[in-house]
């Protein structure tokens, strides 16, 4: 059960790392917006799983956070990818590519021996 | 790396929960409104999007706990959060946990003072560069010494130490522009200092070729005295000092630390060929053992006496750790009331797990609730063991600050007491041995008084306990027979310290009722040293001790005035002794090494012993050349002349292979003497020591430039003193006092180590004792209220008041007895253990036992009087009713 969890927070961490690279400086709700609209209907989470995912790589150091206004002159909490941050979503993403050809070999050597 | 970020960013966060609480709680409403903003803008009503926005959120409770856990330490915050629970539950009960923590602070500063005194003697190092090196070097015979011939074949030959080096403390008159005066010195060899590693503090130690007769002589003047003497200034290097009338050039300045193995004002270097009883420390190779060491001295010692004449024979040397030669005497005094603390801390935990116990029982319903409210056993655990510890930490801490003053206390004391200078290094203060015992201290009553209640309420029924209130008749009677073990484990283990107290305190008693041969009472003593310079032959100095006893005995309230070589209870001077007519008997085991004083005439009558027979000792004695009488004990006289008169009988030094068989020649004592008179026995070795056979010898038949004067007045010793001096002046300006003190005052000393024993001793018994008796009167009390509806019940159907009464003490007397024969079995062990620390009685005293007994039923009164009062004033109506 709580290494499902881990799982999920490390994709949903890296998620939230890509998204603040693109997208810039964003409030939690925008994250959780942008995620879900970028995954479509393939991955469904509660926006409020983004806040313990946040907090957790702003104790790393990969974000930081600030109180700022909204497009709407509303107060919110903007999150921003730090230095850290960068070099940690480049290893990450490198590490996921990495995954993702040795899952795909697999997946193809599958089919071709079936 | 990030992890560890990560973690103190938790750590820190613990101080903010609030501020965070809120700074999130605004985060997330800020989102809500976000989204509800954009749900309506597509069109939702306010209504739905509010409902999609929260239903889009997830459960908020949930996210905030979430969010709560990852923020700090989930463990941490359960600690923070129990330990306010329990803060908060112990100062609701103050007076118990007062109590609690006051007993537990006794108890803790009994074992932290006893564990400073362990840990200084057993586990701390010595303050010397690896001072596990270190070594004495003695003579087997205890007493005495090897002499300078000795030093130097030990120092030449041996293969085991890296430095050896001799010394001997003595003291010299010192003067310097004109001013003459007494002063402490240690004469030692010239790598002495390398030893122990002291660095000179000014100037330089001393040389080896200074050591040769003939050079200047030379001295180092102590840190202290420099300061004293020369203002600390760096002109005393080339100062001359004269020291007994000789000139001696100071050389250096020892560092302030270098006060062992004694404390001295000025070391002053052997030359060859002097000194007569040395001893010594050496610093071992690395690598080498004790034994190698002492082989490796036994070796060289062997080929020396085999070219020595049986005349000039030395005792074999010894080697001792620096541990055992400074504390073995003491060591087992120690362990022994190490153990009598560690007994009081587990009476003293006992008692707190019963009322923990008692208490966690009126709790059971809260435990109940809890657990029906999902609370996990574990956690329940958690709780109960952090209100232990909250009354447990303060306790030791308070413990340690009562503990380092009783310590105080106690050194003080014995310090005054002895008149004993401790070197610098004698620090009781804590280190970190110190502070791990108190960590396990802390930790050991902690577990030990919490974990039974705990493990006890973690497996409460839930059931059972949200119904008790209902049925209190039938519920705990686990929890009673808990509470009934821990007390009478409370009352056995009181019963062990009491009895081992008891039979100190007896042999305590028992030495102070022994009569020791003399009168202490109104006799004042002091030493005196004569200049070998100024008093060249025994006549010169036997005429002056002549002289300035006389004048002492024209003072007014002067009743009797003498002297002796030594004082009773304190010096050894002993000998063999061949007897005229007993041939020796090698079967009936060792002849006894027999101990002999030259005195004063007078003696007998000054220090108040009776003479049985014959005849004082008178100035003619003294002077004779060619003969020579002497008196003996009763001791003596038993042993040698059992069934005769021992009046008119010759005794004589036997010429034993030893060297005061050399001396026995040059003293003229290598002729037969004949005993004169018989006195009683004198305790001479401690009032607790057996008493051996003695003989005197008239006073100018040994070297006598150093005697004790004895004077027996009427009047108040602190007001002889000045007359004393005005009268030694007139004998002798140059002729200082040592060591002034009252007979009373050497009586006194010789018991303060038993003393101390048994006071300390007693007060830990008394405070067991009066534990084990709270925490029987606590469950005769408790009992009593437990049953007060079937003390209703058998009063209503016609018990007496009586009845009851008999019946609630029987509770409290059961326990009493069966904690008492379980005492009594492990005292039998434990006095068995401390059998040689005892003294005039038995392991098995009788009286000991008897008072114990006594003393416990007068606690088993105290204990269950008032709640069988209580027991016995119930009403039946009043009880029936109370359900």
């Amino acid at each position: 059960m709580s290494t499902k969890t881990d799982v999920m927070q490390g994709t949903l961490g890296l998620m939230v790392l890509t998204t603040l690279e693109t997208m810039g400086p964003l409030h939690g709700y925008g994250i959780a917006r942008r995620i879900e609209q970028i995954s479509g209907n393939l991955l469904a989470i509660n926006y409020g799983t983004i806040y313990p995912a946040l907090l957790k790589l702003e104790q790393e150091g990969c974000i930081s956070s600030a109180w700022g206004v909204s497009d709407n002159n509303r107060k919110a909490k903007y999150y921003r990818l730090t230095r850290a941050g960068r070099k940690q979503l480049q290893e990450s993403a490198r590490g996921w590519e990495q995954t993702k050809c040795i899952l795909e070999r697999f997946l193809t050597l599958g089919e071709e021996s079936s | 790396m990030r992890t560890l970020r990560a973690w103190i960013v938790r750590l820190c966060n613990l101080f903010k929960r609030k501020q965070q609480d809120r700074e999130f709680a605004e985060e997330i409403e800020s989102h809500l409104a976000m989204h509800i903003e954009d749900n309506r803008r597509s069109g939702m009503s306010q209504e739905e999007a509010r409902r999609n926005a929260l239903i889009k959120l997830g459960g908020v409770d949930n996210i905030f706990e979430e969010h709560r856990d990852r923020r700090g330490f989930r463990w941490l915050a359960e600690l923070q959060r129990n330990l306010c629970y329990a803060a908060r539950i112990l100062w609701k009960q103050k007076a118990l946990s007062l109590i609690v923590i006051g007993i537990l602070a006794f108890a803790s500063a009994a074992n932290t003072a006893v564990f400073s005194v362990y840990n200084f003697l057993f586990i701390r190092s010595f303050p010397y560069p690896h001072s596990e090196r270190l070594v004495y070097v003695g003579t087997s015979g205890g007493y005495g010494g090897y002499d300078s011939k000795s030093h130097d074949r030990y120092r030449e030959e041996n293969r085991s130490f890296e430095a050896f080096g001799s010394y001997n403390p003595d003291s010299r008159n010192y003067s310097r522009q004109g001013e003459a005066r007494t002063t402490s010195i240690l004469l030692v060899t010239c790598d002495f200092a390398s030893v122990f590693q002291y660095q000179p503090a000014l100037g330089r130690g001393f040389l080896e070729k200074e050591e040769n007769p003939g050079e200047p002589k030379v001295v180092m003047l102590s840190h202290s005295f420099w300061q004293r003497e020369f203002g600390g200034s760096v002109s005393a290097l080339g100062e001359t000092l004269k020291l007994d009338g000789e000139a001696h050039t100071v050389v250096g300045v020892l560092p302030s630390n270098a006060d062992f193995p004694e404390t001295a004002d000025l070391w002053v270097l052997f030359q060859k060929g002097q000194g007569d009883t040395i001893r010594g420390y050496g610093r071992l190779k690395e690598g080498v053992s004790q034994e190698q060491a002492q082989q490796d001295l036994t070796r060289i010692h062997k080929s020396m006496m085999e070219t020595r004449s049986m005349n000039e024979y030395l005792a074999p040397p010894r080697i001792q750790s620096l541990r055992e030669r400074l504390f073995g005497n003491v060591g087992s005094t120690i362990t022994m009331l190490l153990f009598a603390a560690g007994i009081l801390l587990l009476i003293v935990c006992l008692n707190v797990a019963g009322i923990m116990l008692a208490r966690s029982e009126s709790r059971s319903q809260e435990m109940g609730i809890r657990t029906a409210l999902g609370a996990s056993r574990a956690g329940i655990i958690r709780q109960l063991l952090t209100e232990s510890l909250l009354l447990a930490l303060p306790g030791v801490l308070l413990g340690l600050l009562l503990g380092q003053f009783l310590l105080k206390l106690i050194v003080l004391n014995v310090e005054a007491a002895l008149n004993f200078d401790m070197p610098s290094w004698v620090r009781l203060t804590p280190d970190i041995p110190f502070l791990a015992f108190c960590v396990v201290l802390t930790g050991a009553t902690t577990a030990f008084f919490g974990l039974a209640p705990a493990l006890q309420a973690a497996r409460v029924n839930v059931q059972h306990s949200l119904h008790e209130a209902s049925s209190r008749l039938s519920a705990s009677g686990a929890k009673r027979r808990g509470l009934t073990i821990l007390v009478v484990g409370e009352v056995a283990f009181a019963v062990v310290l009491l009895v081992g107290a008891g039979l100190l305190l007896r042999s305590w008693q028992k030495m102070l009722a022994v009569d020791p041969g003399f009168r202490a009472d109104h006799v004042f003593t002091f030493n005196i040293k004569l200049l070998p310079s100024a008093y060249k032959g025994r006549d010169d100095s036997a005429r002056f001790f002549e002289r300035f006893i006389e004048s002492l005995r024209q003072l007014p309230g002067v009743t009797a005035a003498s002297g002796s070589n030594v004082l009773p209870l304190g010096g050894y001077n002993q000998f063999v002794f061949d007897v005229e007519g007993v041939a020796p008997n090698p079967a009936a085991g060792p002849e006894p090494a027999i101990l002999m004083r030259w005195i004063f005439p007078d003696y007998f009558k000054t220090m108040g012993v009776t003479l049985l027979s014959g005849r004082d000792f008178n100035a003619e004695d003294g002077r004779a050349k060619d003969s020579c009488v002497a008196i003996v004990d009763q001791s003596f006289a038993r042993r040698y002349w059992p069934d005769a008169d021992p009046i008119g009988k010759r005794i004589r030094i036997r010429a034993e292979d030893n060297l005061q068989g050399l001396w026995r020649k040059l003293a003229g004592l290598d002729r037969w003497m004949t005993v004169v008179g018989l006195t009683r026995n004198v305790a001479h070795y401690g009032l607790d020591r057996a008493i051996e056979p003695g003989v005197y010898i008239p006073y100018n038949k040994w070297r006598n430039s150093q005697m004790y004067i004895l004077v027996r007045s009427t009047v108040d010793p602190a007001g002889i003193v000045g007359p004393i001096r005005s009268q030694l002046r007139k004998v002798d300006p140059d002729v200082g006092i040592l060591f002034p003190m009252t007979m009373t005052e050497v009586v006194k000393r010789s018991t303060l180590v038993r003393r101390v024993l048994s006071i300390v001793m007693m007060l830990f018994a008394v405070a067991a004792l009066l534990i084990a008796v709270a925490g029987v009167y606590g469950v005769v009390n408790y009992t009593v209220s437990r049953r007060t509806h079937e003390i209703g019940i058998r009063m209503a159907l016609g018990a007496t008041r009586g009845q009851i009464l008999s019946m609630v003490i029987g509770g409290g007397a059961r326990l009493m007895i069966v904690g008492a024969i379980l005492g009594v079995a492990g005292a039998f062990a434990a006095s068995q253990a401390m059998r040689n620390m005892l003294f005039g009685i038995t392991a098995f005293d009788v009286p000991t036992y008897f008072i114990v007994g006594a003393v416990l039923i007068g606690a088993v009164a105290a204990a269950t009087l008032l709640p069988a009062r209580r027991a016995a004033n119930i009403e039946p109506m009043r009880a029936l009713r109370s359900e």
